[in-house]
């Protein structure tokens, strides 16, 4: 056990995972444990590569202004019904384009996302996704110079 | 020495399926329907593969359950209409990014992909608002690609040119 998990951190750490793929590039599953801002919270993500930005489930989402800036305070609820709350500059507002032709605002903020052992600052969008089953969706801005996605697998990282 | 090796080398084939790079975009064809230029998008966050069809039908043709419907393979141009045929496998409900949910036909067929051709499983959709024309899912990639999502056309730069 202790040796398939030696083993297994050594193939992350190499950054090849399973294969000899391009170098210094990790290969993960389409659905990963991350934790947010450097706290212990972890929270299901879809790794998406179909989609441009990440988007995260964002309830009870307040803004409010603080020396002149635009704010926001939110609510996260992960898979194990655990509350968490955050509050950000807004980096900025963007309008999307729904499927269905209509428009909807979308706050933006800065939050860091750390998979595994490599954690990264990127811009989320807020959004309404408690119809859906993962609360975060990571888009290729944040894949994109060291994650190679496998949609065989899930959760190949730990952060142990 | 040689003798000794053998055995080496089939396990370790055994062991690590070799696996194609894809890029999030990719030139794909469709022989038997008579698509031969479609830019799909591989898309890890969506089970099904789908393609964008309009005036979708459903016929029988010797009791089996077939589709007949229109694609625009060309995201610019919309004077272009390939009129396709299919047995449909399935109808099955799905759910988009947008969070609706449809019913949908599901059509088995072969695609190409550089090199390779197999058979893979998509669902029609007349939702005009995509860009993309394909949608390349979980369940076509899984088993022969891994995506690099900050490249684009790793397997069909030829058919590109």
């Amino acid at each position: 056990m202790l040796l398939k998990q030696f083993i297994f951190i050594l193939l992350i750490t190499s950054g090849v995972s399973g294969q000899a793929v391009a170098s210094e590039m990790i290969t993960i599953g389409w659905l990963e444990n991350v934790r947010i801002d450097d706290s212990e919270y972890r929270l299901k993500a879809k790794i998406d590569t179909g989609a441009d930005n990440s988007s995260i489930n964002a309830e009870d989402v307040t803004e409010f202004s603080k020396e002149g800036e635009q704010w926001v305070k939110f609510s996260l609820r992960n898979a194990w019904n655990k509350h968490y709350t955050i509050t950000k500059p807004v980096i900025k507002t963007t309008r999307i384009k729904m499927k269905n032709g209509n428009v909807q605002q979308r706050f933006v903020i800065e939050l860091e996302v750390r998979l595994g052992k490599i954690s990264k600052l990127v811009k989320v969008n807020l959004v309404d996704r408690s119809h859906f089953k993962y609360q975060l969706l990571i888009g290729r801005s944040f894949l994109e110079p060291q994650f190679l996605v496998d949609s065989s697998r899930t959760f190949t990282v730990t952060d142990k | 020495m040689t003798k000794n090796r053998m055995p080496e080398n089939r396990i370790l084939e055994n062991k690590i399926p070799e696996k194609a790079i894809i890029g999030w975009r990719e030139w794909v064809s469709f022989p038997d329907i008579g698509i031969d230029k479609i830019k799909a998008k591989v898309d890890t966050g969506a089970r099904t593969s789908a393609l964008h069809a309009f005036n979708i039908e459903q016929f029988t043709d010797n009791g089996q359950q077939m589709v007949r419907f229109k694609i625009h393979p060309l995201q610019k141009d919309n004077d272009y209409i390939v009129v396709c045929e299919a047995v449909v496998i399935d109808t099955r409900e799905v759910t988009d990014s947008g969070g609706h949910c449809e019913k949908r036909f599901v059509i088995e067929t072969a695609i190409t992909i550089g090199n390779e051709t197999f058979s893979v499983e998509a669902t029609l959709t007349d939702r005009d608002t995509m860009k993309f024309r394909m949608l390349l899912g979980r369940t076509a990639l899984e088993k022969r690609y891994i995506v690099d999502s900050s490249k684009s056309y790793v397997l069909s730069k030829k058919l590109n040119r």
